[in-house]
């Protein structure tokens, strides 16, 4: 699934302050392709990955920048930034999935539960056979994953490395086109790291998946198709990794 | 293809697994929750038991009447009215509205016990074979063989079952039954007229806290024959002394009369009152006493009278009727006392015309109304009325005070979602929506006020089904006694639960919690995704 973000401009309030965090970000991501998004901390990262996941909206029109055109952030043959309510809540349940730096697994939940749970919101009602086999393909996946063994674990009973494959298992349960990934790898050693990005790499290549990274490490974006560098809210490099060198 | 879509959409609307799931977990994981629900539990409890105690005192009050005075009562006090006989005829015309009807005398006097106690006490003059029809007189006898205890009686202590004294029993129901003992004085067969005055009325009698009354041992009992023996029960020998004040028609006293009654028997109907102050005579004894029997009036002013003549009454001379205060009406079940009071009211109209002048007119009685024609309802209107209201401000208050524990899930699902807010963020990223957030929230509360409401019920009617032996451990423990019988009539607490009040209760117990838990729930919903995310 190709995604196409164009003219994405966002403002936040902080203390009656106004923060332009992003000031027009446009950017092609072909299917299949992998993106790295790399910059400073506060260069708008993390919120140029929100808004192509349908987490947060970009601002409707900048003064300023009128004669760019409307925000836009299109997925395949989905105008994102034209979905409401349910309609968006559908795309991220089914076409997106996420990981996060701090993993955000659910404390209560087990392991198994923690990945199921992905499949239980994107399939609503389900009943008997159907709600087993959600479970089963959780327990399947993360299996695969190496914590066939930690299934009715906790989260804080597992590693780093360990919380963040069940994360991984749960951005992938609903096998989404698009992935993104904010910082992976950012509270994980080299090694385990490595391990995170061997998986996400195998999935695009059984799937060919889209995939937008956000990191500061230079490993991870060398793994990347193209670089894109972000500063203060405008992409100021867009190359492929052998250009970046 | 559209109509798939609007199917997709509204299977996202509806309750999903994953929400089951939270809301199991939630509530499996975290103490405060377990607190609001105790909070519910505690609420539903306190409200279903005093809504049981008071509203239950209230269904005894009016139930019990019925059982006292029937359904209806025609009643012109003190002086009485003549021609009862007719008025009763009258009534019982239409079977389908009056089962039975009674004359009675009511009146004041003033009773010498046998502990040299004297005490005001109503006096109900009745005929013991129509009386019964029309109350539940015959079960109102205390003394009597029974083979079944009490149900709190385990140990089968009550004197009446004894069958050493089913034969005095026997004659003590007999006796009471006709309101009459026999005459040792006369001989075989003939009677005397007695009186049965309320269980709790002569003091010679202590009520146990299983519900049966015992005696002191050792009371004599003076048989048929006038043998003096020493019983285990009831002591019929007793005698009881009553000073009534009769009053003419025109209702000018005449003088004081005594009357002198053997004790028949004893009587409970339960309403702690009328068991302390009541007591039962023969209708025709009490007319003899109040002057209200049959008479012949002999006007001295007539030149043309003889008044010392034995023969026939000649003019001047002429009867005037017996009188009885009251008649009793008891419909047949399915007529409501109030429907029955209208028939009452117009038969008596119809009464009053056939007998102007001698009877208190049907318009005297339509200007009474209310007062003349009463269902027991009627004649206890303001204690009704009382009553009434006290419970429904009572109720008042304990809802408002059951708001507290909306507000307690409030306060704690408030707590919770702030605690939740990066839960809530994650959710909402893996494709949760708003309204699937406040299920969750929603499901919780609900979930929360079924536990509480079904705990509250349990422990509300474990409260109400055992409140008379929690009420005597209480008193005998701790010497805290809240339900005075003479304050509340009954010496017993109500101690059932109705249904309805039990599904109202719950129902609202629910909804309480979630009421409470409404607005976590929509503040959860509005959360921003990014923002939830990135809760610190």
């Amino acid at each position: 699934m190709d995604l196409h973000a164009a003219n994405l401009f966002k403002t936040y309030t902080l203390h009656r302050k106004r923060v332009e965090v992003l000031r027009g970000v446009s950017l092609e991501v072909p299917s299949g392709a992998c993106v790295a998004v790399v910059g400073k901390s506060g260069s708008g990262k993390s919120t140029l990955l929100h808004l192509l996941g349908g987490l947060d909206r970009p601002d409707k029109a900048n003064p300023g920048q009128a004669d760019l055109g409307p925000a836009q952030v299109r997925a395949g043959e989905t105008d994102v930034t034209r979905l409401r309510g349910s309609a968006l809540d559908r795309y991220r349940a089914q076409s997106v999935g996420f990981v996060f730096q701090l993993y955000h697994l659910l404390p209560e939940l087990s392991v198994l539960q923690n990945v199921a749970i992905a499949a239980m919101v994107r399939h609503g009602l389900a009943f008997g056979a159907q709600r087993g086999a959600q479970m089963a393909k959780a327990a399947a996946l993360l299996t695969s994953f190496g914590m066939g063994h930690r299934l009715e674990h906790r989260p804080a009973e597992l590693s780093g490395g360990e919380r963040q494959r069940v994360a991984l298992a749960r951005a992938l349960i609903n096998r989404p086109l698009l992935l993104f990934a904010d910082e992976p790898t950012g509270n994980l050693d080299p090694s385990t790291g490595g391990q995170i990005l061997d998986l996400l790499d195998a999935y695009r290549r059984e799937t060919g998946a889209t995939m937008v990274i956000v990191t500061h490490s230079i490993e991870v974006a060398s793994r990347a198709d193209r670089v894109v560098r972000l500063v203060d809210g405008r992409i100021v490099v867009d190359q492929t990794v052998q250009a970046v060198g | 293809m559209r109509i798939g879509a609007c199917l997709h959409t509204s299977t996202y609307a509806l309750a999903h697994v994953y929400q089951a799931l939270l809301t199991r977990i939630y509530l499996t994981s975290k103490v405060m929750p377990l607190l609001a629900a105790v909070a519910v539990t505690l609420c539903t409890a306190m409200v279903l038991v005093v809504w049981s105690v008071m509203g239950g005192f209230l269904t005894m009050l009016l139930s019990t009447g019925r059982s006292m005075v029937g359904d209806v009562s025609i009643t012109w006090p003190t002086t009485g009215f003549a021609h009862y006989e007719r008025l009763i005829e009258l009534l019982e015309q239409d079977k389908a509205m009056v089962l039975a009807a009674t004359p009675v005398i009511e009146t004041l006097a003033m009773a010498s016990l046998p502990d040299d106690r004297v005490e005001a006490v109503t006096v109900r003059g009745i005929d013991p074979a129509t009386y019964s029809k029309v109350v539940d007189f015959d079960q109102s006898l205390w003394w009597r063989p029974v083979t079944e205890a009490l149900p709190r009686d385990k140990s089968r202590a009550d004197v009446r079952l004894d069958p050493n004294y089913a034969t005095d029993l026997d004659q003590v129901l007999t006796d009471g039954r006709r309101l009459a003992e026999p005459d040792r004085n006369v001989g075989p067969g003939a009677l005397v007229p007695a009186a049965i005055p309320g269980i709790e009325l002569l003091g010679l009698s202590t009520r146990s806290p299983e519900g049966f009354y015992s005696v002191d041992r050792g009371r004599v009992k003076l048989t048929a024959t006038g043998d003096v023996r020493n019983v285990g029960v009831f002591a019929p020998a007793t005698r009881i002394t009553l000073r009534v004040v009769p009053f003419d028609s025109q209702g000018r006293e005449v003088s004081l009369v005594p009357g002198v009654f053997p004790i028949a028997n004893e009587f409970r109907t339960g309403v702690y009152e009328v068991d302390r102050r009541t007591v039962m005579v023969p209708l025709a004894r009490l007319q003899q006493m109040l002057k209200m029997d049959q008479a012949t009036i002999v006007d001295t002013q007539s030149a043309e009278n003889d008044a010392f003549s034995p023969d026939a009454p000649k003019p001047g001379v002429r009867i005037a009727p017996a009188r009885v205060t009251t008649v009793l009406v008891r419909a047949p079940n399915g007529i409501s006392p109030e429907t029955l009071r209208e028939y009452c009211e117009g038969v008596y109209a119809s009464f009053a015309a056939e007998f102007a002048g001698q009877v208190p007119s049907g318009d005297l009685m339509a200007r009474n109304r209310g007062r003349i024609v009463r269902t027991w309802e009627d004649q206890n209107a303001t204690l009704v009325g009382a009553v009434r209201k006290e419970t429904g401000l009572v109720l008042m208050l304990l809802w408002l005070i059951s708001l507290v524990a909306s507000f307690l899930i409030l306060a704690i699902f408030w707590a919770m979602i702030s605690e939740k807010t990066k839960d809530i963020g994650t959710l909402r990223a893996i494709g949760a929506s708003g309204r699937g957030i406040a299920g969750i929230w929603l499901a919780y509360g609900l979930v929360i006020g079924i536990i509480g409401s079904a705990l509250g019920l349990a422990l509300a009617s474990v409260i109400v089904l055992n409140i008379n032996p929690i009420h005597e451990w209480l008193g005998s423990a701790l010497g805290l006694y809240v339900w005075d019988p003479r304050v509340y009539y009954f010496a017993t607490i109500p101690n059932k639960i109705e249904l309805h009040r039990a599904l109202t209760v719950g129902l609202c117990g629910v909804g309480f919690s979630l009421l409470g838990a409404i607005i976590p729930a929509l503040r959860a919903a509005a959360m921003k995704p990014v923002a939830a995310l990135r809760f610190e």
